[in-house]
């Protein structure tokens, strides 16, 4: 704006003054611009920025954070570098959106940016736009985006002491684990055909409008801890605080186990976990799964060949 | 000692650069802009020497002070005991400033008491105070870099350089170009480079050069030396003319210019105070340096409040005439043996019909675009709008003229009869004033003025016009500010009878009308002056707005006269600061006008000064002036109210005494003079060894309260305005009156 009217003020005394100095006065304003531009371009040649988490995990309700590093080999401070920044919880669809400006750091920096880490999730950090003003603060100069960078809201772990200790209890007897409300060893699952009739839990396929078939359950096949990939952020987090905690607490006592998170649409992530890196992968892909915010209802689970427990956000377990 | 991580020294190298750049950039620009000798040795040694030790100074923070502790220390008391070679030193510099500045502008130059050029040591000691001025500016301006403020430097630089742009003298480009790299490396040094001393040094390191080398290059390619603005500009100034015509059009216009009553005509009852926009009127492109008079309208017909157009039966009465027997042209035919001249004539407004043209016409060319007549015998006209043209024309000198023959003498004769009919007509009543005025002059005047005209047919007719000129000149008093002549007032009569003040409307009516009761046929002209500069081209402000009068010369046809008194002329009329009678009292001696018809420029005319742009510029610099002028008056008056402040507070009655010859110095260029009794004092006071008694500074003092009070009453008009403003401080004029 400022430059515009020294441009327009120049013009008009171009125009009304025959002397040179309105001539040079008049082209001086008019080679500004691009003077400092080509000295700008040289000056900050390699500029550059890259962003990484720091740490790259962290548990929910503890203090996240991005590491901004800028390389400046030029040495010139800079003038007004702008970032755009977007921040997206891959687990819930949260997005926001962050504008930072720095300048100075002639010897280039790292800037520490915190996040919000009120739920679980995989952050993703990508910066969206980057420039640089020119020396006349006229021109911006785009830099090479960086690479995004991801951060994992880990879930703490809260063990369900009740459903924790059915497992346990069903574990040591032998026994497999029951289906819900079967009493029997006996795994629900859907009607297929060929199914004989006297399979059919004639009682249950009413309740649910649809077939369901008693099958007899298969030795040998980890526990399943099934959970809600889904419903509002609270009732998730606690959910996966659970399961966590179920998890750690099953593989402290040296039981493998399969999580499985159910969505409307089925099974949205399975993993056998037979270890604390398995359990690690696990969360670095369920957290990266949209869970919708829907209503819940009553899990589907019936493709399981395994004692299925479901694990709720809080109350009941089974 | 550091802080923090910063290492204090930073940019020390960055700082001694620019410093180095904006002291010798400025030192060298004021030399030689203007044209101060020195001892160049001692002064650059100083320069350098300066830079070099500020910019040690500067390496660590705060140490800035002690230098200039330790050259207090050893400078005031050395500079003190020789303050002598500084006074004289700084008014050498003074003088020389003010002299250069008065020769570019043209404005009174303002001289120091009591000063002597300096003899052979007066170069020693203008660069002994060059000297001291550099170590102070060295400090100011290191601390000012250290500081990276772009202001205070400009506050250090401009003072130097601005006063030449004003004065549009032609800049040493060499040593400005490092102060303009300066002022661009500071502008780009945004504040984080200003807060990062050895990142922004590093900054300024790498992008001075560049800076500098791109100056040079862009002065380079485009060199000042043989600049003429490009033609877009004057295009593009047309077009924001014409635009702003449109609007002046909504206001109101000159009624010189474009009278009510149409072409042909002048409503007298609208000539009030002058006013002007500043605004180009015209554009003149000619290899005549001679003031060009544009002719443009005039009315035959005098009705007591207006000039008109002949009536009908009048111009029925008008000899049928061809485009080789224009009465306009008769003389520039008998003016064979002159030179054809040309002058392009380019509309800067609208475009109009009316033809402008110097004296003597001898044709208009347009490209065939359109065809020009001759209108009511009183104007040039084409037949469609007009925005340029080329006018030819041969100087008017009627006593070289030859005689017309064969069908041209019939046809002048023929209208010369119609000419002798209807351009003597004088109303009644206006006669009687008129004779009553010239019967009171007459006897008022005793001298007997007879101005020597060569020999010639026409010697009667022209003598009478000077003398008639020369009456006006002598009982009337020029004032552009002449209030609206009063309803039912014949404007003539009131003029010569009542007012006795006028300008070129009231002059040229009065010489007309004047003239006529002598028998010699005259009528009243409006136009335009003009003065080309060096290039050949003058820019016709509506400023130059003008009007005369032409009288008829038998067997030779229309001839102008200047009627308006040379001395005013020369400040409300014309342009340029040149006229007739420069530099002489009006009305002490008969003045020979003006005369439009041979163009009698004045000497000075004919070579513009240097960095003079007579005509040419002076509409463009006009809004910077006003600014300036906005800006500057208010501290110019408190410089002058607190310089009155000390004079009359000073103690010592000797000190005083010099003090007010000073005074009287500065009245001189306004018409002041030092009375011989003041003087008397004075010189006590300056060169015996005696002490002036308080009575006798007192009359010092009231013999400086009484000239400025007579100066200031001799003035009139503009001058007027500018020494009680600017001349004078303001409880000293509220003390006078």
């Amino acid at each position: 704006m400022l430059y515009m009217v020294v441009l327009t003020a120049a013009f008009l005394f171009q125009i009304f003054h025959d002397g040179y100095i309105a001539h040079f006065l008049f082209l001086l304003t008019l080679f500004f611009p691009p003077v400092s531009l080509l000295m700008s371009l040289i000056l900050h040649r390699g500029t550059g920025i890259t962003l990484r988490a720091h740490p790259g995990e962290c548990l929910r309700g503890e203090e996240g954070s991005w590491l901004l590093e800028i390389r400046n080999p030029g040495g010139i401070p800079l003038h007004r570098l702008k970032l755009q920044l977007n921040r997206e919880n891959l687990l819930t669809g949260d997005r926001d959106a962050q504008g930072i400006r720095l300048e100075g750091l002639a010897r280039g920096g790292t800037r520490s940016l915190s996040f919000p880490t009120g739920d679980c999730g995989r952050i993703r950090l990508r910066v969206r736009r980057a420039g640089l003003a020119d020396l006349s603060g006229l021109f911006v100069l785009p830099l090479r985006l960086p690479d995004p960078a991801e951060a994992l809201v880990l879930p703490a772990p809260r063990e369900p002491e009740a459903l924790l200790e059915q497992i346990l209890g069903e574990h040591s007897s032998g026994k497999g684990s029951r289906s819900p409300g079967a009493g029997e060893d006996w795994e629900l699952r859907d009607y297929r055909p060929g199914d004989q009739l006297h399979h059919i839990h004639w009682k249950l396929s009413g309740k649910r409008d649809q077939l369901v078939v008693r099958e007899l359950q298969k030795s040998g096949q980890p526990l399943v801890l099934a959970y809600g990939h889904r419903g509002e952020r609270g009732k998730l987090n606690r959910t996966l605080e659970r399961v966590r905690g179920l998890s750690e607490a099953l593989l402290l006592r040296g039981i493998s186990h399969r999580i499985a998170g159910i969505s409307k649409e089925g099974t949205m992530v399975e993993k056998l976990v037979e270890d604390r890196s398995a359990l690690k992968e696990f969360w670095q892909e369920a957290l990266g799964l949209y869970a919708p915010p829907e209503a819940e209802d009553e899990l589907r689970t019936f493709s399981f060949d395994a004692p299925v427990y479901t694990v709720e956000p809080g109350g009941e377990e089974s | 000692m550091r802080r923090g991580n910063r290492p204090a020294g930073g940019g020390a190298p960055a700082d001694g650069l620019l410093l180095a750049s904006g002291l010798l950039g400025v030192l060298l620009f004021f030399l030689r802009t203007y044209r101060i000798v020195t001892e160049p040795l001692l002064l650059t040694g100083t320069a350098l020497g300066m830079t070099v030790l500020v910019s040690l100074f500067m390496i660590r923070p705060g140490t800035l002070r002690y230098l200039v502790l330790l050259l207090a220390a050893g400078g005031l008391p050395a500079a003190w005991v020789h303050r002598w070679i500084l006074v004289a030193g700084g008014y050498g510099v003074y003088a020389q400033v003010a002299e250069v500045l008065t020769e570019a502008t043209g404005f009174p130059g303002v001289r120091p008491p009591l000063y002597d050029p300096p003899g052979p040591d007066g170069t020693l000691y203008v660069t002994w105070f060059l000297v001291a001025l550099t170590i102070l500016l060295a400090l100011a301006l290191g601390e000012a870099i250290r500081r990276r403020n772009l202001w205070l430097v400009l506050l250090f630089t401009l003072p130097v350089t601005l006063p030449a742009f004003l004065a549009e003298l032609p800049p040493h480009w060499p040593s400005l170009l490092p102060v303009c790299a300066l002022w661009i490396t500071l502008l780009l040094a945004h504040p984080a480079a200003r807060r990062d001393r050895t990142g922004g040094g590093r900054l300024i390191l790498r992008i001075y050069p560049i800076l500098l080398g791109t100056l040079f290059l862009l002065v380079f390619l485009v060199p000042p030396e043989g600049y003429s603005p490009p033609g877009w500009t004057v295009s593009a100034r047309q077009g924001l003319y014409r635009a702003g015509d449109r609007v002046v059009s909504l206001l109101g216009q000159d009624p010189a210019l474009s009278p009510p009553g149409g072409r042909g005509s002048v409503d007298l009852t609208s000539a009030g105070p002058r006013r002007f926009t500043g605004r180009t009127v015209l554009q003149v492109d000619t290899g005549v340096r001679e003031r060009l008079y544009l002719r443009g309208d005039a009315a035959a017909a005098y009705t007591e409040t207006a000039w008109g157009p002949p009536d009908r039966e009048t111009l029925a009465e008008l000899p049928p005439y061809g485009q080789e027997a224009l009465q306009l042209f008769f003389p520039a035919i008998t003016l064979p043996e002159e030179e054809i001249h040309s002058a392009v004539i380019t509309r800067m407004g609208l475009s109009d019909t009316l033809i402008y043209y110097p004296y003597q016409p001898a044709g208009i060319a347009g490209g065939g675009d359109f065809s020009v007549s001759l209108e009511k015998d009183l104007y040039l006209e084409a037949d469609r709008n007009v925005a340029g043209y080329t006018a030819l024309f041969r100087l008017a000198r009627p006593e070289e003229a030859g005689t017309l023959q064969g069908e041209l003498a019939a046809r002048e004769e023929e209208y010369r009869q119609y000419v002798y009919r209807n351009y003597l007509e004088v109303p009644e009543t206006t006669r009687a004033q008129l004779e009553q005025w010239r019967t009171q002059v007459e006897e008022e005047t005793e001298e007997l003025y007879l101005p020597n005209f060569p020999d010639s047919r026409w010697g009667e007719a022209l003598q009478a016009a000077a003398r008639t000129v020369w009456l006006l000149d002598r009982h009337t008093r020029y004032d552009a500010q002449t209030p609206y002549t009063p309803v039912q007032e014949d404007f003539a009569g009131y003029f010569l009878l009542e007012s006795g003040r006028g300008y070129c409307m009231h002059y040229a009516t009065a010489a007309a009308l004047l003239l006529r009761m002598e028998g010699i046929p005259t009528r009243y002209v409006s136009g335009y002056t003009a003065l080309a500069d060096e290039s050949g081209m003058a820019l016709v402000p509506d400023s130059a707005a003008h009007a005369w009068v032409e009288i008829y010369l038998d067997g030779y046809g229309w001839h102008p006269v200047e009627a308006t008194p040379a001395a005013a002329f020369e400040e409300e009329v014309l342009p340029e600061p040149s006229s007739p009678g420069d530099g002489e009292t009006p009305g002490e001696e008969p003045q020979e006008p003006a005369d439009p018809a041979n163009g009698q420029a004045p000497a000075e005319a004919e070579e513009p000064q240097p960095g003079e742009d007579p005509g040419n510029g002076g509409s463009g610099l006009s809004g910077w002036w006003f600014l300036l002028a906005g800006l500057l008056i208010p501290g110019w008056r408190a410089v002058l109210r607190i310089r009155w402040n000390r004079f009359m507070e000073e103690a010592d009655n000797n000190r005083a005494a010099v003090l007010a010859y000073g005074f009287f110095q500065e009245l001189k260029p306004w018409g002041g003079t030092v009375g011989a009794k003041a003087m008397e004092r004075i010189q006590k006071a300056r060169f015996s060894q005696h002490t002036l008694t308080r009575p006798e500074r007192e009359l010092v003092v009231e013999s400086l309260r009484e000239e400025i009070r007579r100066t200031g009453d001799s003035l009139s008009g503009p001058r007027k305005i500018l020494f009680r403003y600017l001349r004078v401080p303001g409880n000293l004029i509220k003390h006078e009156e």
